[in-house]
């Protein structure tokens, strides 16, 4: 048993079973992982009440209020159970993230409305922005936020005290009359997606990977198209990073190339004891939105073949008791400058 | 482009892969994959590839791929490496759904080389093998000092190289006595540097005392020192010795030569497992005594048995027994043994002539078959009533005491003269084993052997051709010529001291050999090159010389070669896997070839052709 690094950069999600042998090759030792779009999903989210402060029945009212998770667990893309901190991927570094949810500001009074009220936002005590109202309607208030902080990392989250602080002013007009004040999680989830680097995980081989293994990279939620493929120079693209160096998937072994899924035949061997890294490069910079990545081995598919006058495809065993028609690789010829 | 003047392009020649892109001519491509030549001039997508198997669960993995011409059918045989034990294992495909095997099972059998003959099939398990550092060639010295610490008793001591890639295996013994008493430690001096300077580190092995397995004392960490202070006691010496040299050299070229400890096999074509080929006296013993009224030359005779086989090898004379016959009886023969070989169908009496005084050597005298005096079968235990005279025995039996038992593995088969030719063995990597003419596995240990000017390299081809036994190595060819005499008597000729072939470099047509006409199409690692008794220049792959030559000169073993006559197609497997298609229909010379790489899904591990024009691709998965 050796173990199977994946790092994908740039991409926002990674999905359970990443390495699924179909017909022997790989499988994963996460079990705990599972193919949705959701990428780091709070166990529970909470408002901090205490920071709330009891409106006193002004014409306006200053409102502090902030967000946190509590608990110390996290769903990884949308599993079932939660991981708790000590349990996430190493280097699970989040690039950017962000919390995006409504939260309703509801209040009563003596028939006083609110009519209007701004905020700035804050990080960690850190004004980021200002808070648009985007809706203003009986009784409550509709604070969209959003947040973006880079530099937090997962195993942060887990000290985070105010994930988002909005500081209102809030002006309920003429006679005013807010009598109470109270911060509720809007039916929304909350949750946080976005693009991240997940650094490293780790598989369990339970076979070495071998020249001529098929390899998918697919994605549920499509993304996949995005990569440029290119084995010029700039060795842009998709790249297995191993202990020999950096393995540039070429295009001529690439046999399929969609939104959802690019499969490609290994011509490089991986040892049980070896440990890869699969990184995406995009040759004109950029992000690439993959909301779901599963990474299906597809077993060899070696064999003993012939020749047929006349084949427009290739006919590949896949020892499972199927076979595969596949399109003959990229028929192509070149010729150089015609001219003075 | 109001004044452009059109180019037109007629013809499309191939792909061009030497000098810079500007110096590609017009017609040809600077870049190709997966095209085919059709007619003269034009092109298209290549052919697809299909299945050769219509079975439940095909074959995979597939390492090797030889046409086996059975006398009633064109058949495959094939080396696969079982995933899941890590063996080669050997098998022969009938047709798309007859498999037959494994035939043939052997730990560390990467690839094997094939020579179909009568029917029959021989088979050579051989795998490329890089050079290793040599193990210490000199042992230390080793005296027993005043001190304390080792055991009593004689102890053997000795040394290997430890290297970045490995451990030599040890140098010769050095023993000391240690008595009990005041001088129980032993110091150690001159100790084996590597004159190379690759070892990092040296292993110091001693035995316990009296014992005879060396066991690790201690790890001199550099190739300097050459004194260490020995006041270890027996029990806390560690890991033995190791039998295997796994100190590679990494950037040498690999070795293909015969399996060590591994042999010549052969295969009966009909399913049954292969064999080892030749085999051993008849041992045992067996009564003689007088017959019914018969004659011989009365006097002492030598009588014995040689086995036959299925595959018609006849065994070295055994069972051999001294007996003085009678002027007017025949002699009979009982409690004869039987061979513990299955394969043996007969058993021929031979016997010497009369013997003058008798020195009591069985083995000192010629033997002959005597006439008339075979049991056909492994089972009877007497042959009665044999009845000779000297003047009779005229077929000569003598030689079969010279010839391998077992018939050590090599990397390359062949025929010469209707002789097997085996190549490489893990011993001599530059001896060819000849056999008898007409008798594949009746190979003379004695003169039956041609050995190659020494120079590093093994032998890797033999191949007839007009009527000459040319001998490859990669970077050297040679010929010898029959000369009536036995092979070791043939001398050698040089032919090129720069251009050879790997195992697998010479282009095998249709179905049978390699000869083509008058030429044989050879992989050197100049280029794609016709021989016709000498290398014509420019190579085929003059062309597409700078691809040629950006291939990995250690992976060249991996080079497949064949010729399909009926397409006029060249078919190469290169070391990537890819496949190099050359297509000659319009003539075959280094401007009119046409050339193209092709890629697949499955990567061209290794090819062959049958049925005269269909083309055979092998796909492993490492």
């Amino acid at each position: 048993m050796g173990t199977f690094i994946l790092a994908f950069n740039s991409v926002v999600s990674q999905v359970g079973s990443p390495w699924k042998e179909i017909a022997g090759g790989l499988t994963s030792d996460s079990a705990l992982l599972a193919a949705i779009n959701r990428i780091v999903t709070p166990a529970g989210f909470g408002i901090n009440s205490a920071d709330i402060p009891t409106p006193t029945g002004l014409n306006s009212v200053n409102a502090e209020f902030s967000a946190k998770p509590f608990g110390n667990s996290w769903y990884l893309d949308g599993s079932v159970t939660p991981i708790d901190f000590a349990s996430l991927p190493s280097g699970f570094t989040v690039i950017s993230a962000i919390f995006e949810s409504t939260i309703k500001l509801n209040y009563s009074g003596a028939g006083g409305e609110v009519t209007s009220a701004t905020g700035t936002r804050s990080l960690n005590g850190n004004v980021v922005d200002t808070v648009d109202v985007s809706n203003l309607g009986d009784h409550f208030l509709d604070f969209d936020i959003i947040t973006n902080d880079p530099s937090t990392s997962a195993l942060d989250l887990s000290t985070i005290t105010a994930l988002v602080s909005i500081a209102a002013s809030i002006n309920s007009g003429n006679p005013a009359n807010v009598a109470s004040m109270q911060v509720s999680n809007n039916s929304n989830p909350y949750w946080i997606f976005g693009t991240y680097s997940i650094l490293f995980n780790t598989y369990t081989i339970n076979s070495p990977v071998h020249i001529g293994d098929r390899v998918t990279l697919h994605s549920d939620d499509g993304g996949i198209g995005i990569i440029l493929i290119n084995d010029g120079e700039d060795r842009s693209g998709i790249n297995l990073i191993f202990s020999g160096g950096t393995h540039n998937i070429k295009t001529v072994n690439i046999v399929e190339l969609t939104d959802t899924d690019l499969t490609f035949i290994l011509d490089v061997d991986f040892s049980v004891e070896e440990t890869v890294t699969v990184s995406a490069t995009l040759k004109t910079g950029g992000v690439i939105l993959i909301k779901s990545l599963q990474v299906l081995l597809y077993g060899n598919v070696s064999g003993v073949y012939t020749l047929v006058s006349g084949k427009t495809t290739d006919t590949i065993y896949r020892h499972d008791g199927t076979t595969t028609e596949v399109a003959i690789p990229e028929p192509f010829a070149k010729i150089g400058f015609i001219g003075n | 482009m109001r004044d452009h003047t059109p180019t037109p392009i007629t013809n499309f020649n191939g792909w061009w892969k030497r000098g810079s892109e500007d110096e590609v001519p017009s017609d040809h491509f600077t870049d190709c994959d997966n095209i085919k030549f059709i007619a003269t001039s034009s092109f298209g997508s290549r052919d697809g590839i299909g299945l050769s198997q219509d079975v439940l669960v095909p074959l995979e993995n597939i390492k090797r791929i030889y046409n086996y011409a059975t006398q009633s059918a064109n058949t495959l045989i094939i080396l696969v490496k079982n995933t899941v034990t890590g063996f080669g294992e050997i098998f022969h495909i009938v047709d798309s759904t007859t498999v037959f095997g494994p035939l043939l099972t052997i730990d560390g059998m990467t690839d094997f080389a094939f020579q179909p003959y009568a029917g029959r099939g021989y088979i050579s398990p051989f795998a490329p093998q890089q050079a290793t550092t040599p193990a210490p060639n000199i042992g230390l010295i080793a005296t027993a000092v005043a001190g304390a610490g080792v055991n009593a008793g004689l102890h053997q001591y000795a040394s290997t190289f430890v290297t970045p890639t490995g451990e030599t295996t040890a140098s010769p013994l050095r023993s000391v006595l240690v008595v009990a008493g005041p001088n129980q430690q032993v110091d150690l001096s001159v100790i084996p540097v590597d004159p190379s300077g690759v070892a990092t580190a040296r292993n110091i092995y001693r035995t316990i005392a009296a014992g005879t397995q060396l066991k690790l004392l201690t790890t001199i960490a550099d190739n300097t020192t050459t004194v260490f202070t020995d006041n270890t006691a027996d029990g806390a010496l560690g890991a033995n010795v190791p039998t295997l040299n796994t100190a590679i050299i990494t950037s040498s070229l690999g070795i293909d030569r015969g399996l060590q400890g591994q042999f010549l096999y052969v295969y009966n074509g009909d399913g049954t497992a292969a064999r080892k080929a030749a085999g051993a006296a008849l041992a045992g013993t067996m009564t003689v005594g007088n017959g019914a009224a018969g004659h011989t030359d009365a006097g002492v005779h030598i009588f014995g048995f040689v086995s036959e086989t299925d595959t018609g090898y006849l065994s070295p004379p055994g069972l051999l027994t001294s007996f003085t016959t009678s002027a007017t009886l025949s002699v009979s023969f009982t409690s004869v043994d039987v061979s513990p070989d299955s394969h043996v169908v007969k058993r021929h009496l031979v016997a010497s002539l009369r013997i003058t005084g008798f020195n009591g050597d069985l083995e000192g005298y010629d033997l002959f078959f005597v006439p008339n005096a075979t049991i056909n079968n492994n089972t009877d235990l007497f042959l009665n009533d044999i009845s000779f005279y000297d003047a009779d025995l005229l077929s000569d039996a003598s030689h079969l005491f010279d010839n391998y038992s077992e018939i050590p593995a090599g990397a390359t088969l062949g025929l010469y003269h209707n002789r097997l030719c085996i190549g490489a063995t893990y011993t001599d990597i530059s001896l060819v084993l000849v056999s008898q003419v007409g008798e594949p596995e009746a190979i003379n240990q004695i003169d039956g052997l041609i050995v190659v000017t020494l120079d590093g390299n093994p032998v890797t081809n033999t191949q007839e051709m007009r009527d000459v036994l040319y001998i490859f190595k990669r970077s050297r060819t040679v010929s010898y010529v029959d000369n009536g005499d036995s092979p070791s008597s043939w001398s050698e000729t040089v032919v090129d001291n720069a251009l050879g072939t790997p195992v697998h470099g010479i282009a095998t047509v249709l179905d049978s050999g390699s000869n083509s006409v008058d030429f044989l199409i050879v992989c050197t690692y100049a280029g794609v090159t016709i021989f016709n008794g000498r290398y014509q220049i420019p190579e085929l792959s003059w062309k597409i010389e700078k691809a040629w030559r950006d291939q990995a000169r250690t992976s060249f073993s991996n080079i497949q070669i064949v010729n399909a006559p009926i397409q006029h197609e060249i078919y190469i497997v290169s070391p990537d896997k890819s496949l190099l298609v050359g297509n000659y229909s319009n003539g075959m010379d280094s401007k009119k070839i046409r050339w193209t790489p092709w890629s697949c899904i499955a990567l061209f591990n290794t090819v062959a052709i049958v049925n005269i024009d269909q083309i055979i691709f092998g796909s492993d998965r490492v």
